[in-house]
């Protein structure tokens, strides 16, 4: 089959009908934020156009990158130490109901503490800076993965394992041909409760006792109350989050569905 | 006429086997499997058939008596069900069923789709495979392991009969060509007359072998 350039334009011509589709609702909010602001007049709401205006410089003349790049470092550690301690403890309490007997009351407890309780705790008996943060944010998400990783333990099929032990599977083949890929959609889950979450705590502890990062400096145009800083940095992380987001999900959903019905 | 020679590979010396809640399934069933030979097992449904099964395959060990296997002898088992990996291909299922390097298993496991009829499938999920497809990806498997037993579990069930005509005749050819033994759980008494040297009837209460 060949190809035509008519063929071709045509889907672009589609892909840019498609991308305006789903764009126009996000358009539509911001014509009606523009429309208000202007109309209230007040420096309690900026107008979208100021808001990227500030962001601009910020980025390129202000401390913006410094901030966010600090905020996504911890994002990324916390997360990686959540998922991967999330998944063994949950792997093994999924496997083992003695394990799962004497941990699971501990999980409930952990489930049930607000994270804001939790980053208080951290940094008063550790002291204000990293450590104490990054403990914050991964004891605040564990929890979470646990469970479904348990879950998912839980519903592993015995047929297949032991048709892996007939067969003789190595214990490479047994982790990366047979485990994960079996666990895979509950990780996909896993990953995508958790990054909302894991964003969400992260804020909140730079806010609480740390000197840099996002939530530091929303905290900071918070007590000047510059609001246009405070949404432009705001709208920066949103942007960027949501990007990561996507290029995650997409690759993620794009693997598991080669191979479902 | 029969290939079977004297050199015993398997010996089943089961004396009894009960649920967890004390209910009796298997009495005393005993017999062994020569060197070439096959053995179909019949017997009505639920019978403990499959139970005898996962015995010998060592999947089952709480039992009373001794199955032992000749020293170093490879076991091939098409189960009940397919037991494919969902999330690996054909070629990648029977690949990952084989010891040794990436390029030589990749080619066994092409010649062990070809004689199943399944050289288009190749990169084909299971989830897109009919059962019988599926049910020739297991039996494509379990002979590329090159087995010197083949444990067949109802293992032409479901399929339709030009091609469970196929599959038996190339289990007969591995039979004949390398004297591999096969023990076969069937129903079917047709298929036990033509592929096996014999028969042993399961039946009672626990489940003996009838005369």
């Amino acid at each position: 089959m060949t190809v035509s350039a008519s063929d071709l334009n045509n889907q672009q011509v589609n892909a840019v009908i498609g991308f305006a589709k789903r764009a126009a609702p996000f358009a539509l909010l911001v014509l009606i934020w523009q429309t208000v602001a202007l109309l209230a007049a007040t420096a309690l709401l900026p107008t979208p156009v100021a808001v990227v205006t500030v962001l601009a410089s910020e980025t390129f003349k202000g401390p913006l990158l410094f901030h966010l790049s600090a905020t996504l470092t911890r994002v990324a550690l916390c997360f990686f130490l959540a998922m991967s301690l999330g998944t063994i403890l949950g792997l093994v309490m999924g496997m083992s109901a003695r394990v799962n007997h004497w941990l699971d009351p501990w999980l409930q407890l952990f489930l049930n503490i607000p994270a804001m309780v939790v980053a208080i705790l951290a940094y008063l008996w550790l002291g204000l800076g990293e450590p104490a943060a990054i403990l914050a944010v991964t004891i605040s998400k564990l929890p979470n993965v646990v469970v479904i990783i348990r879950q998912g333990a839980r519903q592993r099929d015995p047929e297949l394992i032991e048709m892996a032990q007939v067969y003789k599977f190595t214990i490479n083949r047994m982790l990366f041909d047979v485990l994960l890929p079996e666990l895979m959609p509950y990780f996909i889950a896993a990953t995508r409760s958790g990054l909302s979450l894991v964003w969400k705590i992260v804020l909140l502890v730079e806010l609480l006792g740390l000197s840099n990062g996002i939530g530091f400096q929303l905290h900071l145009y918070f007590q000047i109350l510059d609001i246009k800083k405070i949404l432009a940095y705001a709208a920066s992380f949103m942007f960027v989050v949501q990007a990561i987001e996507m290029l995650i999900f997409t690759w993620m959903d794009r693997r598991v569905a080669r191979w479902q019905r | 006429m029969s290939l079977a020679g004297n050199v015993e590979c398997l010996g089943v010396h089961v004396i009894g086997k009960r649920w967890a809640n004390g209910q009796p399934v298997l009495g005393k069933i005993d017999f062994s499997l020569a060197v070439g030979e096959v053995i179909a097992i019949s017997g009505p449904s639920g019978c403990g058939k499959s139970t005898l099964m996962r015995i010998i395959a060592g999947q089952d060990k709480s039992y009373e008596g001794i199955v032992s296997w000749q020293g170093g002898a490879r076991l091939g088992i098409v189960f009940q069900t397919p037991r494919l990996l969902p999330w690996r291909t054909a070629l990648q299922n029977i690949a990952l069923a084989l010891p040794g390097g990436s390029a030589e298993i990749l080619q066994k496991a092409r010649a062990a789709l070809d004689q199943v009829g399944l050289s288009d499938a190749l990169d084909s999920y299971p989830a897109r495979m009919s059962l019988g497809m599926a049910r020739r990806v297991a039996l494509a498997r379990a002979l590329a392991i090159q087995p010197d037993v083949l444990l067949l579990d109802e293992a032409f069930v479901s399929l339709d009969d030009e091609t469970a005509q196929r599959l038996r005749a190339v289990v007969l050819e591995a039979v004949a060509q390398r004297r591999m033994s096969v023990l076969m759980v069937s129903h079917d008494l047709r298929e036990a007359v033509e592929m096996a040297d014999r028969t042993l009837r399961l039946g009672g209460t626990p489940a003996r072998v009838m005369p």
